[in-house]
């Protein structure tokens, strides 16, 4: 155990001992009689509501076959719980097009953007076909989004602001959060970043250029404006350029701050800046873990492949048996089964499976290793990781490849 | 004698099963069916955790009760999604857990318009009565303060209450590895602001921690 563990271990502690048995009594009663009443009420209102969800999915049914729903986006809000029946969503060519769910999520679509609403149990999804989309997420009903935009996968808690904007002829991506946690996924395991409120994505799918850098606009923050972000609305997603916008320099007054948190703070460019100051061949020989760590990837962030591989391998060699060593073993394999050589990919993903089994990247390692062997040994070769792969997450995101590959031949 | 005499006992002898012990799953159909005192049971039953994450999350304040209710609103009203009755626990930690993140989100807001999280001067009722204790106290609750609301979340369901990753992220409704990057994030955090807590110091060194605000 290191030492922030051993400090959250003890805080943990001092909280579990805080707790104090406080008699609730009073709360206990009104809080035990207000949900019996509740029941009551709700139990009460059921048949009412019931029809009414009946009406509502037999409205959707009419819309979408009269084709009613393009062209009624135009202006005003209109209730969209019709939406979720599947329909492709399109906005007119002169104005943005606003949608209301029944939940109070509501989506600003830019001119000409396309969109297809559906709903799980546990998520609202959008399949952005092109355009941009403006979203205010609800947390009345605890759902999070579940935005899809070419092979980009943005999930957004309940209560969140954000904007996607996407273009499929370019391969660009752009996700600003104004609200709210987010997360994107990439195509390949390990592609995934965390956002922040305050925070902009941009991806070029292309070149694999990242970056992540803070709102130009701080102020759009605080205002926590629902809208579009005003430089995408007139051209949304075809105007995400490749390469990525400035970022924030190291604070003035002198502060230094720590490669890793600029890294947190999607800083990559000032930690680039930074090593090369410093020298970068003498940053991979002497610059402490950490640095190294976060210089690996901001560099991986930053799309230069070649020197976040440097980084990795400085990381291994310099701090062998490390929790970050192996996790330069992991992102090496990542590197490789992104260009394409799956048994390189193989070689690092059992290394770090090895070196760390259980890792934080040990589900995506092990899926990632049963993508390689299937591709490099084919499919029966993989069978026995599948099994692997379902016994240990069989919800993990690879486990429809695992059944996929224990079904086909 | 008629064979009619040996039938079995009248049914008035028979009593119902109680609904206090009935399990979740039960609990969660008879609900479902409008039997609100099933409804006074899972309150009896969860309500002590789901006012031990409220407040563990979001310290101790007059509001505790309010969002304590307020989860069990959302329950009453979200029900119809629980697809496994068997899930009751996980499910209220999953509403409480986001009813926490959308409180600290909004305490956020009220701070940096510099009012106190309620709007009205802050309250701490601690168990401990002596100062240093009140003070040890205070400075947790301001490290936890400065968590990201998810980060905090995480850290109060993993480390304190000790649920398992897998569950958390069922909780919250997360992948995993979000979940183990947050646990992770929140540690990192927490060691970083202990060190700028020196109320704290004492206490961390007795707990075997020899490098305070430090690294791994």
């Amino acid at each position: 155990m290191n030492e922030r563990d051993r400090t959250a271990q003890a805080l943990a502690q001092l909280l579990q001992s805080e707790e104090p048995e406080v008699t609730a009594a009073a709360g206990d009663l009104t809080g035990r009689h207000l949900v019996r009443a509740a029941v009551v009420l709700r139990h009460r209102n059921r048949g009412r509501r019931r029809t009414l969800a009946v009406g509502a999915l037999t409205l959707a049914g009419a819309l979408f076959v009269g084709g009613w729903l393009s062209s009624d986006l135009r202006g005003g809000a209109v209730d969209l719980s019709a939406a979720l029946s599947g329909a492709t969503l399109v906005a007119p060519p002169d104005s943005t097009a606003r949608l209301e769910l029944a939940d109070g999520a509501r989506v600003e679509l830019s001119p000409d953007s396309r969109i297809q609403l559906g709903e799980t149990s546990d998520a609202i999804t959008a399949r952005l076909a092109s355009g941009t989309a403006g979203i205010v997420t609800s947390d009345e009903t605890n759902r999070r989004w579940d935005i899809q935009a070419g092979r980009f996968n943005v999930s957004a808690d309940p209560g969140g602001k954000l904007a996607v904007a996407w273009s499929e002829g370019s391969g660009s991506l752009l996700v600003d959060l104004y609200e709210g946690e987010a997360e994107v996924r990439g195509p390949m395991e390990g592609d995934e970043v965390d956002l922040h409120p305050g925070q902009r994505l941009r991806v070029d799918a292309a070149s694999g250029r990242l970056s992540l850098t803070p709102l130009i606009d701080a102020e759009l923050v605080a205002s926590v404006k629902p809208s579009l972000p005003v430089e995408d609305r007139e051209a949304p997603a075809a105007a995400v350029p490749s390469s990525p916008s400035p970022t924030t320099n190291v604070p003035a007054g002198g502060v230094s701050v720590s490669w890793s948190k600029l890294v947190s703070k999607g800083d990559f460019d000032a930690v680039l800046a930074a090593a090369e100051r410093r020298g970068v061949p003498a940053c991979l020989r002497s610059c402490s873990m950490d640095d190294l760590y976060a210089l690996a990837l901001a560099a991986r962030y930053s799309g230069r492949s070649g020197l976040a591989s440097q980084g990795w391998n400085a990381l291994r060699s310099r701090f062998p048996g490390s929790g970050r060593g192996a996790e330069g073993a992991f992102f090496l394999a990542r590197q490789a089964q992104g260009a394409g050589r799956h048994a390189e990919a193989l070689r690092w993903y059992n290394a770090y499976l090895s070196e760390a089994p259980g890792g934080r990247y040990a589900a995506d390692a092990l899926g990632g290793k049963m993508m390689a062997t299937a591709r490099s040994s084919g499919k029966a070769a993989a069978k026995p990781i599948a099994r692997a792969y379902l016994e240990l997450y069989p919800k993990g995101v690879h486990a429809d490849g695992a059944r996929g590959i224990l079904g086909g031949r | 004698m008629n064979a009619t005499s040996s039938a079995p006992p009248a049914p008035q002898n028979l009593r119902p099963f109680p609904a206090s012990r009935l399990a979740d799953a039960e609990l969660v159909q008879l609900v479902r069916a409008g039997r609100e005192d099933a409804a006074g049971v899972i309150w009896d039953r969860y309500a002590p955790m789901v006012r031990r994450i409220v407040r563990r999350t979001l310290s101790l304040g007059p509001e505790t009760e309010d969002l304590v209710q307020e989860v069990f609103l959302r329950f009453v009203d979200t029900l119809p999604r629980l697809r496994d009755p068997h899930a009751l626990q996980s499910f209220l930690y999953g509403i409480a857990s986001r009813v926490a993140i959308s409180e600290l989100r909004r305490r956020k807001v009220r701070r940096a318009v510099g009012l106190t999280p309620s709007g009205v001067l802050p309250d701490i009722p601690v168990a401990a009565a002596e100062h240093e204790a009140r003070e040890v106290i205070g400075a947790l609750h301001r490290v936890l303060d400065k968590l990201r609301p998810r980060e905090r979340v995480v850290f109060v369901l993993h480390d304190v209450e000790g649920l398992e990753f897998a569950d958390v992220a069922s909780a919250m409704r997360l992948s995993e590895s979000t979940v183990k990057r947050a646990a992770a994030s929140a540690r990192r955090r927490l060691a970083v602001f202990a060190g700028g807590e020196p109320a704290l110091h004492g206490y961390l060194h007795e707990h075997g921690v020899r490098r305070i605000g430090g690294s791994a």
